[in-house]
């Protein structure tokens, strides 16, 4: 069946390729010291935002931007975790350090534009068309999830410094005016499935049939430690298409008007491969590419649609690796180029120029073997080994680059009985490397924003709210605190978020180790909540395990716009320079990117909430039952009944039937029971809200649900 | 008029017929006691996710045992290591090969309290704090999540160097063996406790603290919510612990022990699933510590003859009479455990933050003192390697259990008294003596109101027949009457002194954290609440007077209501402004935020104060209510605001339909309305509005940056009532079945009856599909199952009709079954270009469109 299929996909992808939209295919590739590799797959494309045909771009999600006026989407599937150790490591690395950790479960980043009025509906309707995209509970986050609308600095794309960096100003208006437009979701229980990944393959032009995404293997995947999947959709304002100036087909579209708005698109994959055995590794000593050892499968056939699909290695510091290094550029004949990152040196090859290669005529083939040609013009496995020595042991990077920062940040709960407690955030930044970085950015002081949710269930005490910066409290004059904001809104994902300025740290001498030199900036937010009683159908599913906070995120960005560097700075072997850089390659270039790094490695976010031991339902029923019968009997009793019925005289001459009396006291006894439940019941309060809201329309909106914004 | 003499009869008569009753309910209760162990139950695993017994020891195949084993040789040719870090870590460096790279964290922390270590006799000569430790690892999950995690707690005491050997060596083994361990799916951390300085329990108290506080955030391993807790201790046998020669003597056993402070126990499923793994996979025998302290010797007599007597009355059996006799010294012993609140184990510390958990003793050979003769080198090898491999088994079965459950322990008791290790006494059974007990004080204090009422009943007439005995004979009003208004008003006023309470702690805790703004606010809002309630319980008690009689002219009633008003106010603003004026002498200086402690503790005098306040006020007020049932001719203020009826009717029955003649309508009324307002104060439920918090706080104000702090819950602070929650939440307890069962299947529902959705897919891959095949019987290819349209029906229905409790109609609103809506629908198939059965397309429009015309 594959047979056919193939060749007509090839067709049909050489046809999308004339039409307006760019692809591209990149694998960043680092060895952590525990032997695992960190694999990050990126795939981009771009299309005209309003083109009729969306070429490799699949066509769903841009009728999904365009019809709800989505201005920027992050979706995130995710399983498993990263160590503070992991964390370090491939934030140091070369070629990793566009990986970021993200929370387990589902995550979702929505912003709209401003033609979008109801911005649930959107949502909604969003919600269910990705979920059916990647077969994902997404529809189920508006009832489960933590949902929030915070301010700022919370999108991979945004630069949270042009957002707050003025601090006040500017900073107020987009936070009143973005506030409404993006939508913030967690969903802890959303487990990542093969499904998943198979409907996330289906979005790329190649499917699993060839290119990087022939790679991904489900099996493996659902045996990495940490594996996770996600989309990235933004609309870039101004300015044009990086990536696709590159293509023909990008100068069409330029062609149509310099105002054309683009949607990008990004296909993110991260997963943590585990440590090959002492087999594997035997084979991968006998000549095994990088790629089939790792993958387990040969190196795929080229994409068609892919205007490069670039394999990403972190190169050696030491003379044996250079050497080694660039043996193997030579022998890739032009597919290997080395560039310069902050991070240190970093190998870019061609992995379709390179299959090009070896699917060359045969008569190559009769002056080198095939197991020679293929070690040759594919990267061996020892490659990956050794390039280990750049960044991935813990020191501090040469550049002081912002996302190389080792930022640590720490969720810890402190429980105060079952029903309080105080969720402390800590943020640890290297002093000497935070001052060095933000002096490479040309800025006195680099702004760090913190943002921390807490589910409804959990009540947040606003007076509670201490902000420490390196031991010291912060009260809001203070002028390291640009801006705080907290919104603890009854019956709503509370929202903290804090913009700090760090303070400026004489820069370390650029031999210095900041990180063991042990001087860090240290940030603690801490705040008291108290665990609501929540009515049954607000538990989770899983009510005796408690309600998940989601991790604290945080930002550490320069406090203005820093702008990337247009082209990247080659320093290949023919010393020629290319066309525009991939993407993944520009932002393992550039020097100012922020560094976002979510809570990992701590106390937990698990918060148990006060519940009735329903497991003794036959004690509880009756305890319940007979103080029930004895306060509401008695008192019914004594207010229903005359004396002279309680002196056993009761009144038979006269008056109504005794019938008629009983019933009236029956209805006078239930009709103070259902005021009462009313009142006390919230779920009987919103369902009589909903009826009245069916019969008359006199709110303009349905009730409210835990979980809305 | 009622006949004194006849009421006095009646209280006489109540009196001696509450006496005979009150020892009748008391001989029941004793032999409701002695009879509970006919009623225990065996113990069984209520929790079936704990999967106990589902899998089989890894500990010998993963090298763990023989690791182990080598450490231990290593340890014990060392030389006896009384510093305790150092035995942690040369048990750590002598197995680097099978457990690499540990990083333990050491905890300092200095104990003050004298004489509860082992040590407590030689230390507590001084007051001088004691340095103690303890060590612990984390064992990361690789793919879960961390926010959950377990303890293994070994007790290490270096001056036993034999069992500290022992233990060291077996935990740093089950370590690796836990990091080389696939199935984790929770934290797990190990934790080694320093028991030769302080004792165990203090040890993890301290570590606890650590755990829970936020010490070294950074630094301190964590791992998440802690939900299960194990105490082992590793012990010489109980025969021979005092010299070394004994150490052959005793056999190996093991003894589980689950009391905790205060009376606290784990959840039975914990205690049972460590006696059932050691059962299952151990040959030792596993026993009950059911009490700190030795039972003397009379309780065993005494059980020998009550076994005999039942035996002897047929009760029991007479091969279960030696058994019931044991039984009953069991429950004694366990429940006078219970009684005194004393812990058996450093596990309380645990359950004291809510972790399950127990402590588990192992009484080995090896891990007695050596002994001191030659020749024993074969026999010392067996007796080691039976103790490391019995002991990591142990450890790995419970902890693999712990793992399997990734929530709280909730589905067995926590209320319950083991009769033997096998058996126990749930609380629907042990609540039968505590009743009968009850049951007798209620006789007697109902035989002690039936005779004081009747007794101030007949001193009010006789006060009535002197002082207003010019016009004759009064009615009065009935006793029950008098009964329930007292009663009810009572219940308004422990309500009242409930309500003072909590808003005087709940302005205390918000005084505390907030500055004088926020202390203003909360001050006002307990001054509200308590006044509110006052004016409530008062209000109610007016109208219960007025309706029972004693308001009928009615200015009299209105004017005696406006007066306990405005008493009601008064007593309100001394409640609010007293102690706040109390606060304010106390700090003088009243800054803002600098309170600290100091403010903390002045809550804690303020909740004091106001609670004596509120007791007055009742004490006075009933004092006050009693002096006014007799008070007949005193008038206040100028006149008699308790006035008797007017002798309209000359017999009791009359005087009841005098009674409620007038205010029938408005007492049935007050009387609904009293009925809610008790519920609704029992509840706890306030009825303030969320409000912004005022500009003048702290938090709210910063260089003009307006913050968006709105906390409606400061005024809202009223803690709700656990009765209450408990009513509540039975009531809900089968819709929370339901919801749970239904939650799985509620989305897939969700996605077929939604109005937006145009098209709703159902999607298999290949591999299912063929799998689906391959269970059918005979056999189907994938083509086949396509074909059959009854198939793919089942096959809907075995996705949706998991649960039946949820989806026999569809939608749950509906009228149709399931199998009806399926055999009407139009099933089709779509496939993608690679031909592969993967989407299984579902139209539904059409349909609703049908449906709903």
């Amino acid at each position: 069946m594959l047979s056919w299929a193939g060749p007509v996909i090839v067709l049909l992808l050489r046809w999308g390729v004339g039409s307006a939209a760019a692809y591209t295919e990149e694998l960043a590739l680092q060895q952590l010291s525990d032997g695992s590799v960190l694999a990050h797959f990126e795939f981009s494309a771009a299309a005209p935002l309003h083109a009729e045909h969306a070429g490799s771009f699949p066509a769903a999600l841009l009728a999904l931007a365009r019809r709800h006026g989505v201005r920027q989407l992050e979706l995130s599937l995710t399983q498993g975790r990263w160590t503070w150790e992991q964390q370090r490591q491939v934030a140091a690395g070369a070629g990793g350090s566009a990986a970021a950790s993200r929370p387990a479960g589902l995550e979702l980043k929505v912003s709209f534009d401003g033609s979008t009025r109801d911005t649930q509906a959107a949502y909604s309707a969003l919600t269910q068309a990705l979920g059916g995209m990647l077969c994902a509970g997404i529809a189920t986050a508006p009832r489960l999830a933590v949902m929030a609308a915070p301010a700022v600095g919370w999108f991979a794309q945004q630069q949270p410094a042009a957002v707050g960096g003025g601090a006040a100003s500017s900073g107020k208006q987009r936070r009143q005016g973005q506030r409404a437009q993006q939508i913030y979701a967690w969903l802890p229980q959303e487990g990542l499935c093969s499904e998943n990944l198979a409907a996330w393959r289906r979005l790329l032009p190649c499917r699993h049939h060839a290119g990087l995404g022939a790679l991904l293997q489900p099996v493996q995947l659902a045996a990495a430690p940490y594996h996770s999947l996600g989309l990235q959709l933004w609309v870039p304002q101004g300015a044009p298409l990086a990536n696709a100036s590159a293509s023909a087909s990008s100068a069409s579209a330029r062609s149509q008007g310099g105002q054309q708005e683009w949607l990008e698109l990004r296909q993110v994959l991260t997963a943590v491969l585990p440590a090959a055995d002492q087999q594997e590794q035997q084979q991968e000593q006998q000549g095994r590419g990088l790629l089939e050892a790792l993958f387990g499968s040969s190196p795929p056939a080229a994409c068609p649609a892919a205007d490069s699909s670039t394999l990403y290695l972190p190169g050696g510091r030491s003379a044996a690796a250079a050497h080694y290094m660039a043996k193997a550029v030579a022998a890739s004949r032009g597919a290997c180029r080395q560039h310069d990152t902050p991070a240190g040196p970093l190998l870019a090859c061609d992995i379709a120029q390179q299959v090009q290669q070896a699917q060359q005529p045969e008569q190559q083939q009769a002056q080198i073997s095939g197991q020679q040609q293929q070690q040759h013009l594919h990267p061996p496995a020892s490659l990956l080994q050794a390039g280990q020595g750049g960044g991935a042991e813990g020191g501090p990077p040469q550049a002081g680059a912002l996302h190389l920062l080792p930022l640590q940040v720490v969720q810890h709960t402190i429980q105060r009985g079952p029903l309080s407690g105080t969720l402390v955030v800590g943020i640890r930044v290297p002093a000497a490397a935070a001052a060095r970085a933000a002096a490479e950015a040309a800025g006195p002081q680099l702004l760090l924003h913190v943002m921390q949710l807490l589910p409804w269930q959990l009540r947040v005490d606003a007076t509670s709210l201490q902000v420490l910066l390196d031991g010291q409290p912060l009260h809001p004059r203070s002028p390291q605190l640009v801006w705080q904001s907290l919104d603890v809104r009854p019956d709503r994902t509370a929202t903290l978020e804090l913009l700090l300025r760090l303070p400026s740290t004489a820069a370390a001498p650029a031999g210095s180790d900041a990180l063991q030199a042990g001087r860090w900036h240290e940030v603690r937010v801490q705040v008291g909540y108290r665990a609501a009683f929540v009515s049954v159908f607000d538990h989770a599913p899983d009510a005796s395990r408690g309600v998940d906070i989601p991790p604290a995120l945080a930002t550490l960005a320069p406090d203005h716009a820093c702008t990337s560097p247009s082209s990247p700075s080659s320093s290949s072997g023919d010393g020629s320079s290319g066309p525009a850089a991939p993407p993944l390659l520009r932002r393992l270039q550039a020097g100012c990117a922020p560094r976002q790094q979510y809570s990992g490695s701590g106390g937990g976010g698990l918060a148990p909430l006060p519940l009735p031991d329903l497991s003794m339902p036959f004690n509880v029923i009756c305890f319940t039952s007979t103080l029930l019968a004895i306060l509401l009997g008695g008192v019914a009793n004594v207010v229903l009944r005359s004396p002279a019925e309680l002196a056993g005289q009761a009144a038979s001459e006269g008056g109504a039937p005794a019938w008629r009396r009983k019933l009236r006291r029956v209805a006078a006894l239930l009709l103070p029971m259902c005021v009462l439940a009313v009142y006390l019941d919230r779920d009987l309060q919103r369902q009589l809200e909903g009826w009245a809201h069916q019969l008359v329309h006199v709110r303009a909106r349905a009730p409210e649900q835990h979980g809305e914004l | 008029m009622p006949n004194p003499s006849k009421l006095q009869r009646i209280g006489a008569a109540a009196l001696w017929a509450a006496q005979p009753a009150v020892w009748l309910l008391l001989a029941l209760g004793v032999t409701a006691f002695l009879l509970l162990p006919l009623a225990a139950k065996k113990c069984y695993l209520d929790e079936k996710a704990l999967l106990v017994g589902g899998t089989v020891p890894t500990v010998r195949q993963s090298g763990a045992v023989d690791a182990c084993l080598a450490a231990l040789q290593r340890l014990q040719a060392g030389g006896s290591a009384t510093d305790f870090p150092q035995l942690v870590r040369t048990a750590a460096a002598a197995m680097a090969s099978f457990a690499s790279a540990l990083e333990f964290y050491q905890h300092n922390f200095s104990a003050s309290s004298l004489g509860d270590g082992p040590g407590g006799a030689d230390s507590s000569s001084g007051s001088a704090p004691r340095q103690c430790r303890s060590m612990h690892a984390v064992v990361r999950t690789p793919r879960g999540d961390g926010n959950e995690g377990y303890v293994l707690m070994l007790p290490l005491d270096a001056s036993r160097p034999a069992a500290a050997a022992l233990a060291a060596a077996a935990g740093v083994a089950a370590l690796g063996h836990l990091r080389s361990s696939r199935w984790l799916a929770k934290d797990a951390v190990l934790l080694f406790a320093d028991t030769q300085a302080c004792g165990a329990e203090e040890s993890a108290q301290a570590w606890l603290a650590a755990y829970n506080g936020a010490h070294d955030l950074f630094g301190f391993p964590r791992a998440g919510l802690l939900q299960q807790a194990l105490v082992l201790e590793l012990a010489g046998p109980a025969g021979g612990s005092g010299g070394g020669g004994g150490a052959d003597s005793g056999a190996s056993s093991a003894e589980l022990s689950v009391h905790g402070g205060g009376s606290l126990l784990p959840n039975l499923d914990l205690y049972y699933l460590v006696k059932r793994n050691l059962e299952l996979h151990t040959t030792l025998p596993v026993g009950l510590r059911a009490s700190a302290a030795t039972p003397p010797a009379a309780t065993w007599h005494a059980g020998a003859a009550l076994a005999a007597a039942a035996g002897w009355l047929g009760l029991a059996p007479p091969p279960g009479t030696q058994r019931y006799a044991s039984d009953l010294q069991t429950l004694a012993a366990f429940a006078g455990q219970l009684a005194r609140g004393e812990p058996t184990g450093a596990h309380a510390a645990f359950l004291a933050h809510q972790v399950d958990a127990a402590t588990l003793t192992l009484r080995f050979a090896a891990a007695a003192e050596p002994p001191a003769g030659r020749g024993g080198g074969a026999k010392a090898a067996q007796r080691a390697q039976l103790a490391a491999h019995t002991t990591l088994t142990a450890m790995e079965m419970v902890l693999r259990t712990f793992n399997n459950l990734q929530e709280r322990l909730h589905h067995s008791t926590a209320l319950y008294a083991l009769v033997s290790p096998t058996r126990f006494v749930s609380i629907a059974a042990y609540l039968a003596p505590p009743a009968c007990l009850l049951l007798a004080a209620l006789a007697q204090v109902r035989g002690v109101w039936v005779a004081g009422v009747s007794g101030v009943y007949r001193w009010r007439a006789a006060q009535c027949r002197c002082h207003c005995g010019r016009a004759g004979p009064r009615r009065l009003p009935a006793p029950d009457t008098l009964a329930g208004l007292t009663q009810a008003v009572c219940l308004a006023r422990l309500l009242q002194l409930i309500v003072a309470s909590r808003a005087a702690a709940a302005a205390g805790a918000a005084a505390a954290g907030g500055g004088g703004a926020v202390r203003s606010a909360a001050w006002h809002a307990a001054w509200r609440r308590v006044a509110a309630c006052h004016a409530v319980s008062v209000a109610v008690g007016a109208v219960g007077a007025h309706a029972a009689g004693g308001g009928l002219q009615p200015d009299g009633g209105l004017a005696w209501l406006g007066q306990q008003l405005l008493w009601a106010a008064a007593v309100g603003l001394v409640a609010a402004q007293g102690p706040r004026a109390m606060l304010a002498a106390l700090y003088p200086n009243g800054s803002e935020g600098g309170g600290g402690d100091g403010v903390v503790a002045a809550g804690g005098q303020v909740q004091l104060c106001v609670a004596a306040v509120g007791l007055a006020a009742v004490v006075l007020r009933g004092a006050h209510l009693l002096m006014g049932q007799w008070r007949c001719t005193h008038p206040i203020g100028g006149r008699a605001w308790y006035h008797l009826p007017r002798p309209r009717a000359r017999t009791l029955r009359e005087a009841h339909h005098s009674v409620i003649a007038i205010p029938t309508i408005m007492r049935r009324a007050a009387g609904a309305l009293l009925c809610a307002c008790l519920l609704a104060l029992a509840a706890g439920r306030c009825s303030a509005n969320p409000r912004t918090r005022p500009a003048s706080s702290p938090a709210a104000v910063g260089h003009g940056r307006q913050l968006t702090a709105t906390d409606p819950y400061a005024p809202k602070t009223c803690p709700t009532n656990m009765v209450y929650e408990n009513i509540y939440d039975a009531a809900y307890c089968m819709k929370l079945t339901t919801t749970v069962l239904a939650i799985n299947a509620a989305g897939m529902i969700d996605l077929f009856t939604n109005a937006k959705l145009q098209v709703t897919f159902f999607a298999m891959d290949n591999e299912a599909w063929t799998t689906l095949g391959k269970t059918m019987d005979p056999p189907l290819t994938v083509q086949q199952i396509l074909q059959n349209q009854g198939l793919t029906v089942q096959i809907m229905q075995a996705h949706m009709v998991d649960f039946p409790f949820t989806t026999s109609y569809w939608p749950a609103t509906g009228t149709k079954t399931v199998n009806a809506v399926l055999a009407g629908r139009k099933l089709t198939l779509k496939t993608d270009e690679d031909g592969n059965f993967d989407v299984y397309g579902f139209m539904n429009v059409a349909e609703r469109a049908q449906d709903q015309p």
